[in-house]
């Protein structure tokens, strides 16, 4: 068996945190090991007994010093998704300002991706909203996002500012499940 | 008496935990899994927390100065965080422990089964009626 079958579980959490952690983890494990289940259900025990690690990590963060209570560990995984959202956001928004003469409605278009951009960087930072909404929100402004290139066939400025490839869109559409995958990923409030 | 299902709700844990922890404390240092399997073993199984409740109540503790922690060794060599007691804790114990006594005391009195009508409302207790929906 692997030294330690929680090592995902607990990536990206502070050390110290992740160490007490491990430790609860590994002596819940044991016991259920002990009481006849199999490896793997002992370990699915465990992480059920436990609650989500990282809603833990950002609840002893928060009452080891209250002053800081944003400090939130995120996966590598979620740190990927809110730097690509900030890119987005500064990509759209900097079409507005290098374009010679833009429409009305594209520059509500370029100022609408980024404020969607940014909304989608503090949700997936903020790891508080419900599932769902979590998924609705990256398959709509990701499906927007994809609808929008589509279209640069008949609004040039687009086509020209946004560079519509096809592997522009394959990046974009892995982007969005990554997304997805990370919004769905975030801790949920322990009960 | 309550039925072999009862659980303690989730408000009374969150107001007890604290003094729980401490209590559990006093009997010498400890560590996270040990300190959850004896508070399942003094409630036998009533009190229902999730094991990680109480991660963010120790460090709350520690931030406090009612406990220190200090990295040790499980007896298989992992890396072990153990718990215990500072000197500032007495107090606050103490404090706790009159503080549930008093609460015990009221609702015991109020609800023990001779229980005199209070001397100042010798009336026949009154039960409203439930609220229309």
């Amino acid at each position: 068996m692997n030294s330690n079958p929680f090592s995902s579980d607990l990536a990206g959490l502070p050390t110290e945190v992740a160490a007490e952690l491990e430790d609860h983890l590994m002596e819940s494990l044991e016991a259920g090991l002990r009481s006849g289940l199999s490896a793997e259900e002992a370990r699915q025990s465990a992480l059920r007994s436990l609650g989500s690690p990282l809603e833990i990590a950002r609840r002893c963060l928060r009452e080891s010093d209250p002053r800081e209570p944003h400090r939130v560990p995120m996966t590598p995984q979620q740190r990927v998704a809110v730097v690509g959202w900030l890119l987005l956001a500064i990509g759209f928004a900097s079409r507005v300002c290098e374009a010679k003469d833009p429409s009305h409605e594209s520059i509500a278009a370029c100022l609408g991706f980024s404020a969607g951009s940014l909304t989608m960087a503090f949700l997936i930072r903020r790891a508080r909203i419900p599932r769902g909404l979590a998924i609705g929100l990256s398959l709509g402004l990701t499906g927007a996002a994809v609808v929008g290139l589509l279209q640069a066939a008949w609004h040039p400025w687009i086509q020209s500012s946004l560079a519509l490839t096809p592997a522009a869109l394959t990046v974009l559409a892995l982007f969005g499940a990554l997304s997805g995958g990370a919004l769905t990923a975030a801790p949920r409030r322990t009960a | 008496m309550h039925s072999g299902t009862m659980k303690i709700s989730k408000d009374l844990n969150a107001a007890s935990a604290s003094a729980i922890v401490l209590g559990i404390l006093r009997g010498g240092e400890s560590y996270g899994y040990a300190i959850v399997q004896r508070v399942k073993e003094l409630s036998a199984g009533e009190v229902e927390w999730t094991d990680g409740m109480l991660y963010p109540i120790l460090h709350r503790l520690e931030a406090d100065g009612l406990i220190v922690a200090r990295w040790g060794e499980s007896e298989t060599g992992r890396k072990r965080k153990y718990y215990q007691l500072t000197a500032q804790a007495r107090p606050v114990m103490e404090d706790a422990r009159l503080q549930w006594q008093t609460v015990n005391a009221i609702l015991h009195g109020l609800w023990s089964t001779g229980d005199a009508p209070h001397p100042t409302h010798p009336q026949e207790p009154v039960i409203a009626p439930a609220p229309a929906r």
